[in-house]
């Protein structure tokens, strides 16, 4: 486990209203129980053993986000505007079968005249091995202004990623070269505004599954020998960019009031 | 406080939230069911108030059946994420809507997908392959689950 203390966390200027006294990122390949063969292996849904070697991916800075500008973007998750249904927990299913954050669903009716400013943000500028995962203990924010921070955002670079694919005694190399930016992002309900606990214990996550091959027929996929995706272009590479665009940070909150002096 | 005031006037119903419901009980295996590596041979489970553990099929797809009387509305609660990989009406497959975690128990149930058994007829929840052997589910109705006085 790699611990890293980063003193590179910025905020907007404004009246303080919390803090987040710890913070922290995890990050990392998991595939998870249904998945998880063992020795770095994803099992996909088309019943291929994917045996990871290698994977690391470029991540540039976190940010907490709230919206801002337009009018109209509140909506009550019991009535969900056109175009969802079942709000709750944070997301409403889309018309389209994805789930959307409220943060995202608010920006939508908002249209173009809102948009998502950072509140605080933390640089991180590393390429992140999956395989090995990543504990971040990022610096504290002493001041967070008044604000309604609904959305975390990760921005994201290439991912790189090399291994086997295997099925019925057939192996093929897989090697995965593609560009994530602008890369990830997940709803929060964190505001901080009077009436709410100031001091917030704040954990993010940012976990890969064992679904991202999943649909993924590598024979199909395969050319000279191999299975190349590095073209987004590309029926295969789009799938498993698809798959990455699912990805979200997940946060887990606690909070507390200002300690006695 | 006028919104804790009308709420002490609202009448006593006992209806108890489905995600509840199915947090309470996680920790019980329920009744037994075997998925078929066909739908012709798969377990049955309905749509109620208890859980299953389904045992699934060794490196394959496996398949348990739902009978539906009618227009049903209902969650699938699922014990194992990335286990459910769809749902077949008859020989028809309809999909699975994106999952969600339980917010109640979100590491006991980490999936919970809301369904719509919109017609009447067999329907089949294809699971799998997994790496687990057997899975935890529960599919209750989305309409609430009421509880007795009693209870």
């Amino acid at each position: 486990m790699i611990v890293l203390l980063l003193a590179a966390c910025t905020f907007a200027p404004g009246r303080g209203f919390g803090t987040l006294p710890d913070p922290t990122l995890h990050v990392a390949l998991e595939p998870g129980p249904a998945r998880d063969l063992g020795d770095h292996t994803l099992l996909t849904n088309l019943g291929w053993e994917v045996q990871v070697d290698a994977a690391g991916l470029e991540l540039g800075a976190v940010e907490l986000q709230e919206l801002v500008g337009g009018a109209g973007g509140s909506f009550d998750p019991a009535d969900p505007p056109e175009g969802y249904s079942l709000c709750h927990g944070g997301h409403c299913h889309a018309d389209d079968g994805s789930l959307v954050s409220y943060a995202e669903v608010e920006a939508q009716l908002a249209g173009g005249s809102a948009s998502f400013v950072a509140v605080s943000s933390w640089a991180l500028d590393a390429e992140v091995d999956l395989l090995a995962g990543l504990d971040v203990a990022l610096s504290s924010v002493s001041t967070v202004p008044a604000s309604d921070i609904s959305q975390v955002a990760i921005t994201a670079g290439r991912l790189h990623l090399e291994g086997t694919a295997r099925t019925d005694g057939t192996a093929i190399p897989v090697r995965v070269d593609l560009d994530l930016a602008p890369g990830f992002t997940g709803g929060l309900d964190l505001p901080f505004e009077r009436g709410e606990d100031p001091v917030v214990d704040l954990a993010l996550a940012l976990v890969v599954d064992g679904t991202l091959f999943d649909d993924l027929d590598f024979a199909t996929a395969a050319a000279d020998g191999e299975v190349a995706l590095d073209d987004p272009s590309d029926p295969s590479g789009a799938l498993l960019l698809a798959r990455l665009a699912a990805v979200e940070p997940v946060s887990t909150i606690e909070r507390s009031p200002w300690s006695e002096p | 406080m006028i919104l804790y005031a009308l709420l002490a006037c609202t009448p006593k119903e006992e209806v108890e939230d489905p995600e509840a419901h199915a947090c309470e009980h996680v920790a019980e295996a329920g009744t037994a069911v075997t998925a078929g590596a066909d739908p012709a041979s798969a377990g049955a489970i309905s749509v109620g108030e208890e859980p299953y553990t389904v045992t699934l099929v060794d490196g394959a797809a496996g398949y348990v059946s739902i009978a539906i009387d009618g227009d049903t509305p209902a969650l699938l609660f699922m014990g194992v994420a990335d286990v459910a990989a769809t749902l077949w009406h008859e020989t028809e497959e309809e999909g699975l809507p994106a999952p969600a975690p339980n917010d109640l128990c979100p590491t006991d149930i980490p999936e919970h997908y809301d369904l719509d058994f919109h017609e009447a007829g067999t329907y089949y929840l294809e699971l799998g392959p997994a790496a687990v052997s057997d899975v935890w589910v529960m599919l209750t109705s989305a309409e609430g689950h009421a509880h007795s006085e009693e209870e």
